[in-house]
């Protein structure tokens, strides 16, 4: 542990698996006071007792960031708890498949958009208040690779994750200069069970390790370094900037699976 | 029945939906236009099984799975 954070309260939206557990993990490692809120209680539960290993200020409140009334009562949660907001990790998210552009049903549009999409929205609005009471904050939005890609069998989701991109960038204009820094990660492949659903079959995941530059997909723990950075103090000098964390494969041509 | 076969279809085949089916089954419920006995049936019996679903499924347990589903639906519906 090195205090990164020391003393910093962080919520992490979409805290119960995958990244979101990673980060919750890291960022009681470095000293935060940890706010975990998903809508998935029994997974969040484990995130809860794995990040009390390392620490005791950490807390749980359920939340479907869709719901504005629920987003109230998670920040409101979390003043009562810790009194202040100085990191929103937004990474609550659905990959659902979906046909070609003109058999996607409104609701498969709505239910994808409202998740990906308005509970950012939603989190950031219900966030942003607080942070500048307190003098500032910092916000990581993490959208993934179908932001920059077509991904094919998720038009919403692309979209979705393109515009929390563009969420992110247009907030950062509205909020540097009272002291909110707001960022984007983008990750690529990550060994997330999000990942491991969205693949259809646990072979064409193992294939897409096969094809990636590195030979392996990301690890959670790897992505949660990357939002660590981006809450930390070192980091300072960062807003509106778009990191992303794909192993390479960018460049290589072979970002999707 | 036919809506509630339809639910669990896209779960057992789509790890984003099974996900709104388990988390936000209200959801769910308004999106079909549920009564309130099929409501019972999302909330309660396929919930629990949806949570012991294998992530992901794999295709060739697709046949199996909804047909496991469709009787969990027929018990729920005839109790």
């Amino acid at each position: 542990m090195t205090d990164r954070l020391r003393n910093k309260v962080a919520i992490i939206v979409g805290g119960a698996t995958g990244m979101g557990r990673a980060t919750a993990v890291r960022f009681v490692q470095e000293g935060a006071l940890v706010m975990i809120a998903d809508r998935n209680v029994s997974e969040m539960e484990k995130t809860l007792q794995l990040s009390r290993h390392h620490g005791l200020d950490v807390d749980q409140v359920a939340v479907d960031v869709s719901k504005w009334d629920q987003v109230e009562n998670m920040v409101d949660t979390t003043i009562q708890r810790y009194g202040r907001i100085d990191v929103l990790v937004n990474l609550a998210a659905i990959l659902m498949l979906t046909g070609p552009l003109a058999e996607i049903e409104e609701r498969q549009w709505d239910m994808i958009m409202d998740i990906n999409l308005k509970g950012s929205f939603f989190t950031m609005k219900a966030t942003i208040p607080y942070m500048i009471k307190t003098g500032g904050g910092s916000i990581i939005n993490v959208a993934s690779s179908a932001a920059i890609d077509a991904f094919t069998r998720s038009l919403p989701y692309n979209v979705s994750k393109a515009g929390l991109k563009h969420l992110t960038n247009v907030a950062a204009g509205q909020y540097t200069s009272q002291g909110i820094r707001i960022n984007c990660v983008i990750p690529g492949s990550v060994d997330t069970p999000q990942a491991r659903g969205s693949t259809q079959s646990s072979e064409s995941i193992e294939n897409a390790m096969l094809r990636h530059p590195m030979g392996r997909i990301g690890k959670p723990e790897e992505l949660a370094n990357v939002i660590l950075f981006l809450a930390s103090d070192e980091a300072s000098y960062i807003s509106g900037s778009t990191y992303i964390a794909d192993g390479g494969a960018q460049n290589a041509g072979r970002r999707n699976y | 029945m036919d809506k509630l076969i339809d639910i669990v279809n896209r779960a057992i085949e789509d790890y984003g939906f099974r996900q709104i089916a388990q988390w936000s089954p209200e959801d769910v419920v308004q999106m079909w236009d549920l009564t309130n006995e099929e409501a019972g049936v999302v909330t309660g019996p396929i919930k629990m099984a949806l949570d012991n679903l294998p992530i992901p499924v794999e295709p060739d347990d697709y046949i199996m799975e909804k047909a496991r589903f469709k009787q969990i639906i027929e018990k729920a519906l005839s109790t």
